[in-house]
């Protein structure tokens, strides 16, 4: 579904220029439900922009479907958001406008792209669990609803691709999990392709598949260990070393062979700039320089 | 449908916008359109008043046409006839206004006619008469004798019928037969029979002028036939050439407007040369056309006039649409990112803008038609600054040009509003959030287009102070009344300049200010001044708007009552006092020599004794030659009078004078023989108080000599400048020389009617043979139409100017303040008390609003003090006496301090409300965006 190589994005103003993305390499597989995790700053929101097509991407490769984002017009760009990509953000705000009904916001995008389908709309909020709140204002809707509300309007244009950034960052952790369970769902039942950034380590487990991006770059992969353990996890709240027992970490090596090696192991081993390389046939030893 | 109905959603929500847009929108819309409905009225008032004018003669929209062959050459019957049918069927349509029905005439070459009774044909008597047709003419004539003329005659004998007059002055009878001989197309000589077989009368003398196209006397010289017979038998037949044809037309041009005169100026214009090609020798000879010109060049010098005075305001209200579009949209533009980042498209974005403008575009469009009706008919009741009277009728008219002008109003409007709608349409979200963070400097600071609007101000003021000295040195008058309307434009443009600049500096003397004090300076104050130094450009629109408005509504307060007061000191000074009265004084013509008369006065008690009269006096004028010191010092104006009288009736001007005027008259009772002098006169001669000079009056030229007492520079009346006055007691010089008729000046009481004075003074005998009201000059000012044009245009302009700034204030402060809750919530979370919120608050007002209304009112007075006095070059030069004055009427002012003062009212009322309503924990919830 996306395929990312190289990804460069740098923001200039006047006097400052920041690289944001700095050759990001990473790959989602249709129907896969997983997530990128990041401390702030490390990039994961400026990815999530370029992919839903509100931000290009400066350099790189960037696929999602048959759309190459890098040299999309804005024609096709309005077309892409409307088939292909659906978006959930952190604020609502960004998500809603507050003088509508949760059904109107919901058929909006519809409205965006000509033909409005009440009966899906309906549908999509009763999905959600927000049947009875129907055609109450959002003011009157509670976070949580809220956050809800915006997970239907982004599946009002049924994408195959579904983009949510923080989805359970203003919310208590009934309605995070809640949240997860729509997701799970969604991409079991609909088959969409979901991607969830987030800086919440505990909510990253929940998925298949975690990417941890550090200063604009993919630093490694974690994979989970099990897929069946997924339904007896209850929730967040469990331990680092637990969630360290579901998922296997991966180092990531790109396309030319680079490996990126975090900084505690470095620290540990005094490593500066310099390494030596060892192969034995079956594994690759790396040591500091003697 | 669905695109609707969100819009309807949006406009709701955000329905004091969408209100106040569709109410600047209506003000503009309205105020525009005024204009050419007044002056599109005005002008239908100057048709009717030309038309009475001239209903003397010829009615003015007179067109007449005239055929008239040349030679004997042979008529082109078909172009004839061509001709004849446009001038009756296509011409009044193509002019397009109702006229009376077509008169016109056809004769051939007229003839000696001779009796074909042998027995007269001896006769001496010299006939010159012309055979001529007229269509209708049995409607307009009654015969009197005989019978009508029957349509067919034989081949060369006609049957034809003679104005009565006719038989007397030719001795022709009813039933003569005569030969008229006439030279056909072929050169031959042609015999005709004429058989007269009545005698007519008109039927209305008085409207002759109007249907015998060319005057009474062509009728005793016509011979009239019918026009089938002209046509068939004489033309066609007896190929006889057609002599003259005239076709004459009067329109009624009542329901005139501006937008009907370039057509009709373009079709009167070409109409010689269609006429020329369809026959040859056909002319207009008599059109209306310069009158049109006259119409069509006095209606646009109004609507310059009135729309140069009207275009700061109308900018004003422009600029406050946009303010508030802006404002709106500020406040949607996350709406905006919204809809684009779920799929909507620029196009579709800036549809829905535009959808919403024309909406309320439309809206506007419907009220401001309305509103401008009203508002024209305000313009024209408006008989000083902000003085409304019911004036009768003010004609007002609405034409498609004035809903043109709507049009247009709307569409700058639109166009103010969609397109940074546009501009935003482009960002999506996150180019949106990117662009928050950073403040550009307002275009206007960073093309430093404040200082090239000074400079263009200071142009402006430069040229009018050269074009002063320019009139002043040639001594050239213009119109009176006649504005200049750059005068109104330029101190808008310097207010609107001054203030930019001073906006510029703004920033800096607040972080001066806090500089200064931020030792010893309250919390309160400290943040204020930082919250004002850091976004001092978010406050610029409603500052700019302020500024603006205020300055404007000071100088065209100040400017519309100078105007008013200069020009009725000027009459008023003419004039002297309320009413002049001329009697007729009795005389007899000496023996000896007959240019002396001895007059005798008549009583001058009854003049006193009328109810309507507060006081009257005795007021003579004279001129004499005047000798300082033995020498002859030319002409001067000898005015006689009874000082206390005089005081009691003559209008002075207390600032032309060092002293009361009183104090001079006072002066005249120390010695008989006392007398004022102007000043030039006295600076001249280098007269001073207590010398003698000698004036020579009255028909037998004595000399009476009087002794200065004082020295004026103007009395009322008179113009030293074109001759010096000298002002005696009238007992003295009435015993020194004979009776001279005086003036009678009247001090009426208020209200008081001129005429039954008249009828009294004539019940006392008293035969008066002019009276001059001054009052009655003063009404005729007040209705003049391009007087009461400006008057309107500004009255209603300041009114505009104020509700515009209330408005604007109001939702500005409305709005910035929803859009800063979250900061308040942040302060108050942080300990602020709300007594110290409001303060805050309350100090920023002081110092945006305060300080700008502040600002306003000065530069408007400075623009006052600068660009009035340019204004008494536009006035007739030689009467600009008294000396110009520029006025500041306290009622004016004390208005505009009540609109401010309700405004700050408001605006620190809306911020109690919003402080009490604010709830910390809702701010803090809402985020970052609402």
């Amino acid at each position: 579904m996306i395929e990312c190589e190289g990804l460069v994005k740098i923001y200039k103003t006047d006097d400052v220029e920041v690289v944001a993305l700095q050759g990001l390499n990473f790959t989602v597989t249709e129907g896969e439900m997983m997530a990128i995790i990041g401390n702030s700053g490390s990039g994961k929101s400026t990815l999530l922009n370029i992919l839903g097509g509100l931000d290009r991407p400066s350099a790189g490769n960037v696929r999602v479907g048959p759309w190459n984002l890098l040299k999309i017009t804005d024609e096709q760009l309005v077309h892409y958001k409307r088939k292909t990509v659906g978006f959930i953000w952190q604020n609502n705000a960004r998500n809603l406008l507050p003088y509508l009904t949760a059904l109107e916001n919901v058929e909006t995008p519809m409205m965006m792209d000509g033909k409005i389908d009440r009966i899906y709309a309906k549908e999509l909020l009763t999905w959600v669990g927000l049947e009875h709140r129907m055609n109450n204002k959002l003011q009157q809707l509670s976070g949580g609803e809220q956050q809800r509300v915006a997970i239907a309007i982004s599946l009002s244009n049924r994408p195959s691709l579904l983009l949510a950034d923080e989805p359970t960052g203003s919310v208590d952790s009934q309605t995070s999990d809640q949240i997860m369970d729509t997701f799970r769902r969604l991409n079991r039942e609909l088959g969409v392709t979901i991607v969830i950034v987030t800086h919440d380590l505990s909510l990253a487990q929940q998925v298949d598949r975690v990417i941890a991006i550090r200063d604009g770059l993919t630093s490694s992969e974690m994979i989970k260990r099990n897929p069946n353990l997924e339904l007896a996890l209850s929730g967040v709240g469990e331990s680092m070393i637990e969630e360290q027992a579901t998922h296997e970490e991966y180092a990531v090596v790109d396309r030319i062979g680079r490996l990126q090696i975090p900084k505690a192991y470095l620290e540990t081993l005094g490593i500066a700039d310099k390494v030596s390389l060892e192969c034995d046939g079956t594994q690759i030893t790396i040591k500091a320089p003697s | 449908m669905a695109i609707l109905r969100f819009l309807y959603r949006k406009m709701w929500n955000n329905r004091w916008f969408t209100l106040s847009t569709l109410l600047g929108l209506t003000i503009a819309v309205s105020f525009t359109m005024s204009i050419p409905m007044y002056s599109d009225g005005s002008l239908k008032r100057l048709v009717s008043q030309t038309l009475e004018q001239q209903t003397n003669g010829l009615p003015a929209a007179s067109l007449y046409m005239k055929y008239q062959a040349s030679g004997n050459d042979e008529t082109d019957l078909e172009a004839f006839h061509d001709t004849d049918e446009f001038i009756r069927k296509e011409l009044p349509s193509d002019i397009g206004f109702p006229s009376d029905p077509l008169v016109s005439r056809f004769s051939i070459r007229s003839s000696q006619i001779k009796s074909v009774d042998p027995k007269q044909s001896g006769s001496s008597k010299f006939r010159q008469l012309e055979l001529a047709a007229q269509p209708r003419l049995s409607d307009l004539i009654e015969i009197t004798q005989g019978r009508m003329f029957e349509d067919q005659g034989q081949d060369s004998k006609v049957e034809a019928i003679v104005v009565q007059d006719a038989l007397y002055r030719h001795e022709i009878k009813v039933g003569d037969i005569y030969q008229y001989t006439v030279i056909d197309g072929d050169g031959k000589q042609q015999k005709l029979q004429v058989e007269i077989v009545g005698a007519y009368k008109l039927n209305n003398e008085a409207d002759a002028a109007a249907w015998t196209v060319s005057g009474q006397d062509v009728l005793l010289q016509s011979l009239m036939v019918s026009q089938k017979t002209l046509n068939e038998q004489i033309l066609t037949k007896l190929n006889i050439p057609l002599a003259a044809a005239d076709w004459y037309y009067s329109f009624d041009l009542q329901n005139i407007r501006t937008s009907d005169l370039s057509s009709l100026i373009r079709t009167l214009d070409r109409l010689d040369i269609t006429l020329f090609q369809k026959l040859e020798n056909t002319h207009v000879s008599l059109s209306f056309l310069n009158m049109l010109y006259d119409f069509r060049a006095q209606s646009i010098q109004m609507q310059a006039m009135l729309f140069a005075l009207a275009a700061p305001m109308i900018a004003m209200v422009f600029y406050f649409i946009a303010m508030n579009a802006r404002q709106s949209l500020e406040r949607q533009r996350t709406d905006i990112a919204v809809l684009k980042s779920r799929g909507g498209s620029s196009r579709q974005v800036i549809w829905l803008y535009t959808l919403e403008g024309l909406l309320l575009g439309g809206c506007s469009l419907i009220f401001g038609t309305a509103i401008g009706w009203f508002l024209a008919k305000s313009i024209g009741s408006s008989s000083g600054f902000l003085s409304f009277v019911g004036r009768k009728v003010i004609p007002i008219d609405f034409s498609w040009t004035t809903l043109l002008y709507g049009l247009l109003a709307v569409t700058m409007a639109i166009g103010a509003s969609v397109i940074p709608v546009a501009v935003f349409a482009r960002s999506s979200i996150v180019s949106y959030k990117r662009n928050i963070a950073r403040t550009a400097r307002p275009f206007w600071q960073r093309y430093y287009l404040d200082l090239i609007l000074l400079l263009a101000a200071i142009s402006g003021w430069y040229m009018f102070n050269s074009n002063r000295m320019l009139s002043a040195s040639t001594g050239l008058s213009s119109d009176q009344l006649q504005v200049q309307p750059l005068l109104f434009f330029v101190p808008a443009l310097s207010i609107f300049a001054l203030g930019l600049v001073f906006l510029r500096l703004f920033p800096w003397l607040l972080i001066l200010f806090h500089r200064l004090g931020r030792k010893f300076m309250p919390v309160t104050l400290h943040l204020t001044l930082t919250q004002l130094s850091r976004s001092a450009n978010s406050y610029y629109p409603i500052m700019i708007l302020l500024l603006l408005t205020v300055g404007l509504g000071v100088y065209n307060s100040s400017a519309a009552r100078t105007i008013d007061m200069n020009s009725n000191d000027r009459t008023l000074y003419q004039y002297g006092t309320d009413v002049v009265v001329q009697t007729v004084w009795e005389g007899y013509q000496d023996q000896n020599d007959e240019s002396i008369i001895y007059y005798t006065e008549p009583s001058f008690e009854p003049f006193r004794q009328l109810d309507e009269v507060e006081a009257a006096a005795r007021v003579l004028k004279t001129s004499g030659k005047v000798t300082v010191s033995g020498k002859s010092a030319g002409q001067g104006q000898l005015i006689g009078i009874d000082n206390i009288d005089f005081s009691k009736v003559a209008w002075f001007r207390p600032d032309l004078y060092p002293v009361h005027p009183n104090v001079y008259l006072d002066l005249l009772s120390y010695y008989e023989q006392a007398v004022l002098i102007s000043s030039p006169f006295a600076e001249k001669y280098q007269l001073k108080e207590g010398d003698v000079v000698t004036l020579s009056v009255g028909v037998e030229q004595t000399s009476v000599e009087f002794i200065v007492v004082g020295i004026m520079p103007y009395w009322p009346s008179l113009y030293p400048d074109n001759m010096p006055f000298f002002i005696a007691n009238l007992d003295y010089i009435n015993n020194q020389i004979n009776k001279i008729p005086y003036e009678v000046w009247l001090k009426m009481k208020d209200g008081a009617k001129v005429t039954p004075i008249v009828e009294k003074l004539a019940a006392s005998q008293i035969e008066v043979s002019e009276v001059r009201d001054v009052r009655n000059a003063l009404i005729d000012q007040i209705n003049h139409p391009s007087r009461g044009g400006v008057f309107g245009i500004l009255s209603l302009g300041f009114i505009v100017s104020m509700l515009i700034s209330l408005i604007g204030y109001i939702l500005y402060w409305f709005f910035a303040l929803s859009g800063r809750v979250v900061q308040f919530g942040i302060l108050r979370a942080m300990g602020l008390k709300r007594g110290q919120l409001t303060t805050m608050l309350l100090m920023e007002q002081l110092l945006t609003t305060g300080l700008s209304i502040a600002l306003g009112i000065g530069l408007g007075k400075l623009c006052s003090y600068i660009f009035l006095p340019f204004l008494q070059a536009t006035g007739d030069s030689a009467s600009q006496i008294p000396p110009f004055r520029i006025v500041f009427e306290a009622k004016d002012t004390m208005k505009l301090y009540w609109a401010v003062g309700v405004m700050m009212l408001i605006g620190v009322g809306l911020l109690f409300m919003q402080i009490r309503k604010l709830r910390v924990h809702e701010a803090v919830k809402l985020g970052e965006e609402r």
